[in-house]
């Protein structure tokens, strides 16, 4: 088993690098067609054509775009990222600022998500064909076919401007106050929520379904145990696997998810500083951006290759 | 279509006469009041700012997190008068070629540099340095010296007639930056705000939020607010639902239906602050057709500008046949620029006798667009076919900049001189030159305006540059845009100034 999971290890890293690469220079070529460039950005309306070709030669611009591209990756791989042309600040400073912010929207839509589809899951299992079964459908259909800003700016008005329970926007960190910082995370994290709990449930549904019908459920019944013993005890752990790989891979998704929630709700994360970049033409903090995205992607699906192994002995045995 | 009936006009009228009404009762009620010390005041912003160093202030946000850190020289009233503020007193040449400021005594910067003729020298000799590309070095291009003739006095010499340079002074290149804090900080300076403003930079979380507290040695006397936050909110509804919600206390440049709603729920304050520039169409007059003047004619008769901004606007802009908003002087005085009629603009184009084809660049920015497609079918109604060309708004200023358009759809948020509305787009030597234009008449009249400070007599040679531009129609004016600001009712002694930013200090909140 051991060098079984050495060698998918290996593989898994050089897979890592592979999309990386592939990632990167995707990015840095197609930024590169899009028409106009930084220099236009930051020097705006009143300079002349001679001020932007100056500040072009000052970036670099005007080199080719393979130099380029070779430049900052040697310069990516020794851990510089550059600076941002817009705010002249440090892109590996601006990205270790705004990822917390995002990693914590993305757990916490995971945790509402989780704690609303796993026990709709199995109830909708164990009733399943019955009317809860249906109406929790109906209502998981609903919400997959509402986009994510209108959910949005539904529950800002109804949960902020009516209720008044939550901000409608801004974001309190840490140092506020554990309390303060839910709070402000609270409204975006359930519009992401709304969108993972139905897909969890109905995952969860399927699977949990097919378990039921195993006979050792049979026997588990047939040993006179209570219901709530054989559906949490018994029938929930085999049921997850499809379950435990698409939180996963969300894990990723979301993060490039989350670049219309943290805009809706003025959020400093890595996804608003992305479309930011992107209107400004700043484009070593797309790259950086990119970088943090992909290898996080690689990574989280890596780490669910390897959670299956716990969750399910049988994959380590065959493995 | 019903173009404008005298009735509906009148109406119109009737209605912005109101507005006025209502604004002024507004602020004269609360000058009534006595302002009440203490409070947060949150501002939201359409984006996160680059920095907070005028060197990169561009945009409204910008302006709005200087005037909240930093002093300008002088400043505008309500009126669009200039008046002092960090220069106490203010002189200039009859011909315009050098200007004295003395400064006012015992001001400080909150780092405790004393703000005198040597900070102020040494300020714009940094915005002039041209490594450091400061984005309105061109406004200070006519500089020939700044010298300090005293501790407080300093004199500038213009290398030509210059009526315009004062009201430099009281925009981003005014705003004095505490030299000490320069050297200190180096590049990060960016990130270390030092004025002499009414608030004392405290924190800017990227992204979020930037922290301003009470500058409490403030040179004009007690500053009422606690502390402004100025929050960057990108999304229109979110900014609208937060101010509703009691989660801002301001939002700037409202768009037209959020407008049209505060209006008539009577719930939160509007403040219409007037507007310095306009919307227009820009002509490249090098281009096939459009170089004829009979098709910029027709072109012009063609468009029904009430209607435009009934369609686009709600009817909330006021249309412009002039290239200077309602906070200039020379603010829709003109004669002779073509009006509605379509009858007319089919007459010119038959005269014409090419069938006319445009290229028609415009911003893809939802409302630009709309407007660009309203343009089109009036074109089309008269013969004329244009393609709409959409571009972000990086790529329009990059089209602009090169010329490759014929037509398109721009606008210019205005300078506090009517000089800044004109000179450097106008003049055949201008710097924006876009369209090509290049009339020796002009060029004598935009010079002769910078060549007396004569209030009188700038007005008329503006009203000459207004009557000349709708002969010659470089430009097709569209609208005025007004700043317009909604705010909590809590919020008191808001000005309307028509640059629409707002001055802080005179900022309180009732409880």
């Amino acid at each position: 088993m051991n060098s079984a999971f050495l060698r998918r290890l290996q593989v898994q890293v050089l897979t890592l690098l592979v999309i990386l690469l592939a990632a990167t220079a995707l990015t840095f070529f197609i930024t590169n067609v899009l028409p106009g460039d930084a220099a236009v950005a930051i020097l705006g309306d009143s300079a002349t054509p001679a001020d932007i070709a100056s500040l072009r030669t000052e970036l670099g611009l005007d080199r080719n775009i393979v130099v380029r591209y070779v430049d900052w990756l040697g310069h990516a791989l020794r851990g510089d990222l550059g600076k941002s042309y817009r705010t002249r600040e440090q892109i590996s400073t601006m990205i270790g600022d705004r990822l917390p912010v995002t990693l914590e929207l993305i757990v916490l839509t995971q945790l509402i998500a989780l704690a609303f589809a796993v026990p709709a899951g199995i109830l909708a299992a164990y009733r399943s064909r019955t009317k809860v079964d249906s109406a929790l459908a109906t209502v998981s259909i609903g919400l997959l076919s509402t986009p994510a800003f209108v959910k949005g700016i539904l529950l800002i008005y109804l949960m902020s401007v009516l209720l008044g329970w939550f901000p409608a926007s801004g974001f309190k960190s840490l140092s506020d106050g554990l309390g303060a910082n839910l709070h402000s995370l609270a409204l975006p994290a359930m519009t992401l929520a709304l969108a993972e709990f139905p897909v969890y449930m109905r995952l969860l549904r399927a699977d949990m379904i097919s378990t039921l019908q195993q006979d050792y459920i049979l026997v588990a019944r047939a040993k006179g145990l209570s219901v709530r013993e054989i559906l949490l005890g018994h029938a929930l752990r085999p049921s997850s696997l499809s379950l435990v790989t698409v939180v996963g891979i969300n894990l990723g998704r979301l993060v490039g998810g989350a670049v219309v929630i943290e805009t809706l709700f003025a959020l400093p994360g890595i996804g608003q500083l992305l479309v930011n970049a992107v209107y400004q033409h700043d484009q070593f903090v797309i790259q950086g951006v990119v970088l943090v995205i992909a290898t996080g992607f690689v990574l989280i699906n890596l780490l669910v290759d390897l959670m299956y192994a716990v969750i399910d002995p049988r994959v380590r045995i065959s493995g | 279509m019903n173009p404008s009936s005298p009735l509906s006009s009148a109406l119109r009228w009737l209605s912005s006469v109101c507005v006025v009404a209502a604004i002024a009762l507004a602020s004269s009620t609360a000058m009534a009041q006595n302002p009440m010390r203490g409070g947060s005041l949150s501002i939201g912003l359409e984006n996160d700012l680059p920095g907070l160093d005028p060197l990169v202030f561009a945009s409204f946000n910008e302006k709005q997190a200087g005037f909240t850190v930093y002093d300008t020289l002088l400043d505008i009233d309500e009126k669009g008068k200039l008046v002092p503020k960090l220069a106490e007193k203010f002189e200039s040449a009859p011909d315009a070629t050098w200007f004295k400021l003395t400064l006012r005594s015992g001001v400080k910067f909150h780092d405790d540099t004393p703000c005198d003729a040597a900070a102020v020298v040494a300020h714009f000799n940094r915005l002039m340095d041209p490594k450091l590309r400061y984005r309105w070095a061109a406004d200070l291009a006519g500089i020939a010296k700044i010298e300090a003739t005293g501790p407080l006095e300093l004199m500038f010499t213009m290398k030509t007639p210059s009526a315009q340079f004062p009201a430099v002074l009281a925009d981003v290149s005014g705003m004095v930056v505490s030299p000490t804090a320069v050297k200190k900080y180096g590049e990060n300076y960016l990130a270390n705000p030092v004025g002499t403003g009414p608030f004392v930079f405290k924190e800017w979380r990227r992204g979020s939020h930037i922290v301003f507290t009470r500058n409490s040695n403030y040179w004009k006397g007690p500053v009422h607010l606690d502390e402004v936050v100025l929050r960057a909110m990108p999304d229109t509804e979110t900014r609208m639902a937060s101010l509703k919600a009691g989660d801002l206390d301001i939002v700037m440049n409202a768009p037209s239906k959020d407008v049209i709603e505060a209006r008539s729920a009577k719930k939160l304050t509007v403040l219409d602050a007037g507007s310095l520039g306009s919307t227009f169409i820009q002509i490249n007059l090098s281009q096939p057709d459009v170089s004829d003047l009979r098709v910029r004619q027709a072109l012009a008769h063609a468009i029904d500008r009430d209607t435009l901004n009934k369609v686009v606007n709600k009817g909330l802009l006021k249309v412009a046949s002039t290239p200077f908003g309602s906070g200039l002087a020379p603010h829709e005085q003109v004669e002779g620029y073509p009006k509605f009629d379509q009858a007319k603009a089919k007459q010119l184009l038959a005269q014409y006798g090419k069938p006319v084809k445009l290229k028609f660049s415009s911003s893809n920015a939802p409302l630009s667009l709309l407007g660009a497609q309203a343009i089109q079918q009036m074109w089309k109604k008269v013969g004329v076919e244009s393609e709409i060309v959409p571009y972000d708004s990086v790529q329009l200023v990059r089209t602009a900049g090169l010329r490759e358009f014929q037509v398109m759809g721009y606008r210019w948020q205005g300078g506090v001189d009517p000089d800044r509305n004109v000179y450097i787009f106008f003049h055949s030597k201008g710097t924006s030159n876009r369209t090509g234009y290049s009339n020796p008449e002009m060029d004598k009249l935009l010079d002769a305006g910078r060549a007396t400070t004569d209030p009188a007599q700038r007005l008329g040679i503006y009203r000459q540059v207004n009557n000349l531009l709708a002969r010659d129609l470089p430009y097709l004016f569209l609208a005025y845009f007004n700043n317009v600001s909604l705010a909590n009712p809590a919020v008191k002694g808001l000005a309307p100034i028509a640059d629409g930013i707002i001055r802080p200090a005179e900022v309180w909140k009732a409880r």
